[in-house]
C-alpha cells in the first residue's frame, strides 16, 4: 500500500473518438489487443479478474468495479509490484467513462491512486500515450502492440 | 500545384539502408502490432493488419526500391468507425521516400489519397502523425517500442 514516499493524484485526460459509446466501449473491453501491457485473465465483465505484465520488470492484479456498457468502465489495482524499486500502486483507480459528442465519442480517462513524488510528468506521459496514442490509434489507424 | 494528400517528415541519425530496413522488416513493431499477419519486404509482397470490430487493411508492396523508396497499394480495408463508406483506404498508396542529407536521413511518408474530402482524413491525419512521427521515429531511433513503462 502507499508509504510516505508517495503522493496521491488524479490525472485526467480526454479524447474524442470515433464511433458510437457501445462501439467504442465494445472495443475499450478488448484490452488484450491495445492496452501496452501483456494482458491475462478473463473476458472483461463486473468483477473479472486480470493480471498485467510488462515483461518481468513490472506486475499488476487488477479487478473490474464498474462495467456500464457504452457508459464506463473502472477497475481496481489489487495487488502490483514494480521490482526495480518496490514501488506498489495498489488501491489506485483505472476510471473510464463514455459520453456522446455527436456521431463521434469523447473518452475521459481517470487515475486515481497514488505515484512516486517524482513520477508525476511521468504518469502524466504514459496515460496520455496509454490513451490518446495505444487506444485511439487502435480503432482510427491500425495500430497494434 | 502540390497535392492534398496527408504527409509527414521525419529526419533520424540513420543511415538510408537502416531506414529502409526499419520500414520493411518490422511493420509489427512499429504499426500493426501482433495483428499484423504477412511479409512486408519484397515487391509484390502482402500484409494484413485486422483488429477485428476496428481495423483492417489489406497491403501489397508495389514499388520496392532499396535504400530509396518503398509504395504499399491498399488493396482491401475496412475501418469500422466510418459512417459512409467504410472502404475509403482502398486503392490509396503509402509511399515512403527515403533520402540522405549529410549524415542523417529524411524520411517522407505520404499517404496518397487520404486528402481533406475523405470522412476519416481528420481522425487518420491525427492518427499517422502519431504512428509516423512517434512511434516509426522512435523505432527507427531507437531500434525498440515507442512505449516504455
Amino acid at each position: 500500500m502507499a508509504t510516505k514516499n508517495y503522493k496521491p493524484v488524479i490525472y485526467s485526460t480526454a479524447i474524442e473518438l470515433p464511433g458510437s459509446q457501445t462501439e467504442v466501449f465494445d472495443r475499450l473491453i478488448d484490452l488484450k489487443k491495445w492496452w501496452p501491457e501483456d494482458f491475462e485473465g478473463e473476458d472483461i465483465k463486473l468483477h473479472s479478474e486480470f493480471v498485467f505484465t510488462t515483461g518481468d520488470s513490472h506486475y499488476s492484479k487488477n479487478k473490474v468495479i464498474e462495467f456500464v456498457p457504452g457508459k464506463k468502465l473502472s477497475w481496481l489495482v489489487v495487488e502490483s509490484l514494480r521490482k526495480t524499486d518496490g514501488y506498489d500502486w495498489t488501491g489506485t483507480k483505472m476510471i473510464f467513462a463514455l459520453t456522446s459528442k455527436g456521431d463521434h465519442t469523447m473518452l475521459q480517462f481517470h487515475y486515481d491512486g497514488v505515484v512516486p513524488e517524482n513520477e508525476l510528468e511521468r504518469l502524466d506521459r504514459v496515460c496520455d500515450m496509454t490513451v490518446k496514442e495505444m487506444f485511439y490509434n487502435y480503432i482510427v489507424n491500425g495500430k497494434g502492440k | 500545384m502540390e497535392n492534398k494528400n496527408f504527409k509527414a517528415t521525419i529526419e533520424v541519425s540513420r543511415s538510408p539502408q537502416e531506414v529502409f530496413t526499419c520500414i520493411t522488416n518490422d511493420v509489427a513493431k512499429w504499426w500493426g502490432g501482433k495483428d499484423l499477419e504477412g511479409s512486408s519486404k519484397k515487391l509484390n509482397d502482402e500484409f494484413i493488419i485486422h483488429h477485428p470490430g476496428a481495423h483492417y487493411s489489406k497491403q501489397k508492396l508495389v514499388e520496392v526500391v532499396p535504400g530509396k523508396k518503398i509504395t504499399w497499394l491498399v488493396t482491401d480495408s475496412t475501418l469500422h468507425w466510418l459512417k459512409k463508406d467504410q472502404h475509403e483506404w482502398a486503392n490509396t498508396k503509402m509511399i515512403f521516400e527515403i533520402v540522405a542529407k549529410g549524415d542523417k536521413t529524411v524520411l517522407h511518408f505520404e499517404h496518397e489519397g487520404l486528402v481533406p474530402g475523405k470522412e476519416c482524413y481528420a481522425m487518420c491525419e491525427q492518427g499517422w502523425n502519431m504512428v509516423i512521427k512517434d512511434w516509426l521515429f522512435n523505432f527507427i531511433t531507437y531500434d525498440k517500442p515507442h512505449f516504455k513503462l
